[in-house]
């Protein structure tokens, strides 16, 4: 059984966690992934989501501690309103307690990505940590948004998150023009998207993802695992670009 | 009611010993067993690209997943020109008629030339199901120009495929209508909240089938459909190339769920049906 790397799930209670429930604890967590042979993963908290970053970033790093394999994943807020750290306060948080990745849910949590509103924020994680940047689609907006700030920031590593199936004639020419955009599969249900997108823009920046709770495995799973690209291509997507994604962090 | 069953959060038995469908999925090989999407459109894209899409890449995705038969109607069918469509599913029945099960489409807005279709297509060219569409149609599900394609149905003892868009009262008013037919409604769990209203009515309804495939099913719906109207009234189907074939199969094929009742999802609740 391929080894995989999940870049995207929740721990903890949600609000709507559909028929098969949340996961409350890491133990359950780890133990459903290993069923797909899923032995790490990239977690944030649900709290962090539907309560507030501050505190269910606080909540993740109590919850996982002592879980090799949960690696933690923080949210972020811009900073006006006085409720998250300025930027550069913001940084050393994350570098103080090993944090290698971060990741912004703007039409959930209702903030803009202009430079007036998020672009300190942007310029502070350039170069620093890698950017999961949750969509509710990739429409028109979204869509130049994330050209206008991917090369605005070339040094930004952004992983585009919980997209559906019909981006491929976005994604496309905003992967070609943005070498530092990646994409997260765990919503890409597109039909052969995962090959398709290997061949027109290379295997070496998807990287694989569930989006549990919310959603089964098994969906996401079947489509890397059925897709039509070499082994090789497979284990990148499956574990090794996000490694490799991690591995940039700058601690 | 049903929220003792519908809420399952309690370890599976099978969760540390995968069933041989989930050991093939696990290992990205075809499944070792019959298998029947009923629910395919060959033909390109419109508001959205995908790669292939047409009947040899179907074959293709097939081989890989290792589905047997396909149930088509034509993208273009539940678009723009149904009678093209009905012609592309025509030549695909022709070419594999071991692969390909034609589902011929009736636009309702063309009435005269939906009868039409419905006789050259099932009586002359052995087609085995009917799909309609009234969402794309724009067209109600209870209007009366699909009176025909129920009674046509009905006569002939055929299944109709259609997207399940409408309340459980309007699904149990036509399968106790039409008795004969045999109604598989898509992407029947798809809207979670909905579901159980569904799951409960259907139970009941042995001319009735929900097909499992959706954009964002939850995680568990498959599992949570089947305690309550029965794994009886479940049918794998993709909505291939709208939707990936192996999105949809990894779904019902990880689903906890024992060897059996996937079985009967995958092939046995509409074999029969389909004379296979």
């Amino acid at each position: 059984m391929i080894e995989l790397f999940d870049a995207n799930c929740a721990l903890g209670m949600v609000s709507r966690p559909g028929p098969a429930m949340a996961f409350l604890t890491p133990d359950d967590l780890a133990a459903h992934q290993a069923r797909f042979g899923i032995g790490r993963a990239l977690v944030y908290h649900s709290l962090a989501l539907e309560e507030h970053p501050t505190a269910g970033n606080e909540l993740l790093m109590q919850a996982i501690e002592g879980h090799a394999g949960l690696v933690p994943s923080w949210l972020a807020l811009p900073h006006h309103t006085g409720e998250f750290p300025k930027p550069a306060r913001f940084i050393e948080e994350l570098r103080s307690a090993g944090v290698p990745a971060v990741r912004i849910f703007p039409d959930q949590q209702r903030f803009l990505t202009d430079d007036w509103v998020s672009g300190e924020l942007f310029a502070a994680l350039a170069g620093q940590v890698p950017l999961f940047w949750h969509i509710d689609g990739l429409d028109a907006p979204t869509a130049r948004e994330l050209y206008r700030v991917s090369t605005a920031q070339p040094d930004l590593q952004i992983v585009i998150c919980d997209v559906d199936k019909m981006i491929n004639r976005a994604i496309t020419p905003l992967m070609r023009e943005s070498p530092n955009i990646w994409l997260e599969t765990g919503g890409y249900r597109t039909h052969r998207g995962i090959e398709y997108l290997s061949g027109a823009v290379g295997a070496d920046r998807m990287v694989f993802g569930t989006k549990l709770p919310w959603q089964a495995v098994g969906p996401p799973h079947a489509e890397l695992m059925y897709a039509d690209i070499d082994d090789d291509a497979r284990r990148a997507i499956g574990s090794s670009n996000l490694e490799r994604l991690l591995a940039m962090a700058a601690w | 009611m049903f929220g003792h069953v519908w809420r399952h959060n309690a370890p599976h038995p099978h969760h540390h010993r995968p069933d041989p469908f989930a050991a093939d999925a696990l290992a990205g090989e075809p499944l070792n067993d019959f298998v029947i999407d009923v629910h395919s459109h060959p033909g390109p894209g419109t508001n959205f690209f995908y790669q292939g899409g047409g009947v040899d890449d179907l074959l293709r995705v097939m081989d890989r997943t290792g589905v047997d038969y396909c149930c088509f109607s034509a993208y273009t069918a539940i678009g723009p020109d149904f009678v093209r469509g009905n012609e592309l599913v025509a030549g695909a029945v022709r070419d594999h008629p071991t692969r390909v099960i034609g589902f011929a489409v009736p636009n309702p807005n063309y009435p005269e030339l939906a009868k039409e279709e419905l006789i050259r297509r099932v009586d002359e060219q052995g087609f085995r199901g009917i799909k309609i569409h009234s969402t794309s149609h724009e067209y109600p599900i209870h209007g009366p120009n699909y009176i025909p394609v129920y009674e046509f149905a009905d006569d002939h003892r055929l299944p109709i495929l259609s997207h399940t868009y409408d309340s459980p009262a309007r699904i149990r008013q036509l399968a106790t209508t039409y008795p004969n037919a045999r109604f598989i409604w898509a992407h029947a769990i798809w809207q979670h909240i909905r579901t159980p209203d569904l799951a409960l009515t259907v139970r009941d309804l042995p001319n009735v089938f929900c097909e499992m495939s959706g954009s964002g099913n939850r995680r568990g719906q498959i599992e949570a459909f089947v305690r309550v109207a029965g794994v009886e009234s479940a049918v794998f189907g993709s909505d291939y190339p709208v939707l990936g074939q192996t999105w949809q199969m990894g779904n019902v094929a990880h689903a906890d769920l024992t060897h059996e009742e996937k079985r009967k999802i995958f092939s046995e609740n509409i074999r029969g049906v389909l004379g296979l």
